[in-house]
């Protein structure tokens, strides 16, 4: 499993749990980014899953049918605020009041989507990875089985 | 458009029966896994892995041996993108050998294959014929009936495959679009495809009336097909249903075309063996006739084809297909036309008359009963749409249905004929088959 050396904390507030902190929002797509993907991307569930507990508002943005986004999230246990198709990312901007807002994903469909919807883009193979991607076990970056390398 | 009197292509107007009517049969087929894209990793689960598996697979369900083969053919086109995808700045190393190079990777030479099933112990010692082209099913499964007819082979294994690597689909332009595709296809190969089909689709509904809604019961109706294809992609790997708010709010690639009206690339292979008649009669499978085969290659016009070249077109396919087979539309039972756009399949349903539709009509059809189990089981394959972009689907549903294993998908009409092809109705191949050598 590649492995990353972990950032340092940055002051942006969102290096950390929520507590006092600015909300951010952070939009999924899954296919090529999340480990469920078909093919796999390099985001895990327990990366997720971490960003919801530091209070993020977290969910997803892809073609996936919305039905097929929403039983991928109901498989992985994990609550999350909004699904939507790849070409609605706007619809999430004006539905929640974000200090900041992220998409990320791996082709250039996601860029055009999240320039043109006002987020900012991180694709996934080449992004410095945040800091809720460490790991609090052995503070590294562990990325899904498949890596970064698509 | 050339023509020709007799073998292949079968281009002409006017060339009655087919020589070889129901005197050519297929007695097997073969089909591999099937991935959305291989791994650039697992080795057995390559291109040419898949091809051979689904070569063998098509011998094993004839009840044959490989040493029974005495005439292979393939299509050695590339299927997808090369792996190397040097032009994008993306160069990745080759693999040791049979993997050194871009065979059986992203395309499959007949060398290769052969090859390849002398090292999986299965040798195809006896070739007597061997056609390497650089066709697609459609044309390619005509050209393999003709040449057993024609006596180049008794016994033919014919094989194709799509193929899909890691990276963006058939970027063949490359970063940029130069010269007059900058005009054809500003946003990669696809976008000159779907173009050309978005605009002769607004044609038909301007022409006819309707919009792009009115596919969503066909588009849907595949998707269901392709549910019950146990092999097939959405069946394998995204077994769910889509809905028509799916349909209805999908996101637009080249308007009116969507993303669900898009068949999606995979990385899947396919054979087939045909055989004389005579042969087949006492072989393990029951014996589907071929009882015709026609293609067309159609230059356009200018840089788009017309809503009036593809209904003309088609027309002419469906008369040459009926005539050769010496049918009717009243006789066809299964029908399996090509959807890798669903904005173009009902050029071929009108063309073809299938249950008396006729121009203009298939929209009405579609909000009909067009489901497997009904009186109008439509492209009852889920073809690509429903399946991946096979284009294979059409042909192993066809046999299905005919020798009565279509399972979940078995039709309740009558099913002894069946005609099914592919690509556009620019260019392709249909061929028609039977359970009776003739009507």
């Amino acid at each position: 499993m590649e492995q990353t050396t972990p950032p340092t904390s940055g002051e942006d507030g969102a290096a950390g749990p929520s507590e006092g902190r600015p909300v951010g929002l952070i939009s999924f797509d899954i296919d090529g980014t999340l480990t469920t993907g078909h093919g796999p991307g390099p985001i895990t569930r327990e990366m997720v899953e971490r960003a919801k507990e530091w209070g993020y508002i977290i969910g997803s943005c892809s073609d996936r049918p919305v039905g097929d986004q929403k039983n991928m999230w109901a498989t992985w246990g994990i609550e999350v605020e909004f699904t939507v198709l790849k070409h609605m990312l706007e619809s999430v901007k004006s539905r929640f009041e974000a200090d900041s807002y992220v998409h990320i994903g791996d082709t250039d469909v996601d860029m055009h989507f999240a320039r043109v919807s006002g987020f900012d883009f991180l694709q996934v193979q080449t992004m410095d990875p945040e800091p809720w991607m460490v790991s609090p076990e052995d503070g590294q970056v562990h990325w899904g089985p498949e890596g970064r390398t698509r | 458009m050339t023509s020709s009197a007799g073998g292949f292509p079968r281009y002409a107007e006017g060339m009655g029966l087919w020589e070889h009517r129901g005197k050519v049969a297929v007695v097997g087929y073969g089909y591999s896994d099937i991935d959305r894209r291989w791994d650039g990793v697992s080795m057995d689960r390559t291109l040419g892995a898949f091809q051979l598996a689904a070569m063998q697979n098509a011998i094993a369900d004839a009840g044959l041996t490989a040493a029974d083969i005495d005439g292979f053919m393939c299509s050695e086109a590339m299927a997808g993108d090369s792996w190397a995808q040097e032009d994008r700045g993306d160069p990745r190393p080759y693999f040791d050998p049979p993997y050194d190079s871009e065979d059986g990777l992203s395309l499959t030479s007949a060398d290769w294959l052969i090859a390849g099933m002398e090292r999986e112990g299965t040798p195809l010692s006896n070739l007597q014929y061997i056609d390497r082209n650089q066709l697609a099913i459609g044309q390619e499964t005509g050209k393999a009936a003709q040449a057993v007819g024609d006596g180049q082979a008794n016994v033919l294994l014919m094989t194709y495959n799509m193929g899909n690597v890691p990276g963006r689909y058939k970027l063949e332009e490359g970063i940029y679009s130069e010269g007059g595709r900058k005009w054809s296809a500003p946003w990669g190969w696809m976008t000159s495809a779907m173009m050309q089909h978005a605009f002769v689709f607004m044609q038909y509904c301007t022409k006819y009336g309707g919009s792009h809604d009115d596919l969503a019961p066909f588009v849907l109706n595949q998707r269901r097909n392709g549910l019950l294809t146990p092999w097939g992609y959405y069946a394998q790997h995204e077994p769910y249903q889509i809905t028509l708010e799916d349909y209805l709010t999908q996101r637009y690639i080249c308007w009116p075309n969507g993303l669900l009206d898009s068949d999606r690339p995979v990385n899947h292979a396919f054979a087939m063996i045909f055989t004389t008649a005579e042969r087949a009669r006492d072989m393990k499978q029951k014996p589907i006739y071929v009882l015709s085969h026609v293609q067309a290659s159609h230059p356009t016009r200018s840089t788009m084809a017309t809503l009036e070249d593809h209904e003309e077109w088609t027309d002419s396919l469906a008369r040459r297909l009926y005539e050769g087979a010496g049918a009717k539309p009243e006789d066809l039972d299964i029908f399996n036309p090509y959807d890798g756009f669903a904005l173009f399949t009902q050029s071929y349903l009108e063309a073809f008359q299938w249950h008396g539709v006729k121009r203009g009509e298939s929209f009405d059809f579609y909000a009909g009963d067009i489901r497997v189990e009904g009186p109008h089981p439509f492209n009852s394959s889920g073809g690509n749409l429903g399946c991946g972009r096979t284009r294979t689907a059409m042909y192993t549903d066809s046999i299905e249905q005919l020798r009565g294993t279509a399972g979940a998908r078995q039709v309740n009409v009558r099913a002894e004929t069946a005609a099914m092809g592919q690509v556009t109705p620019g260019g392709n191949g249909h061929i028609f088959l039977s359970v009776h050598p003739e009507i």
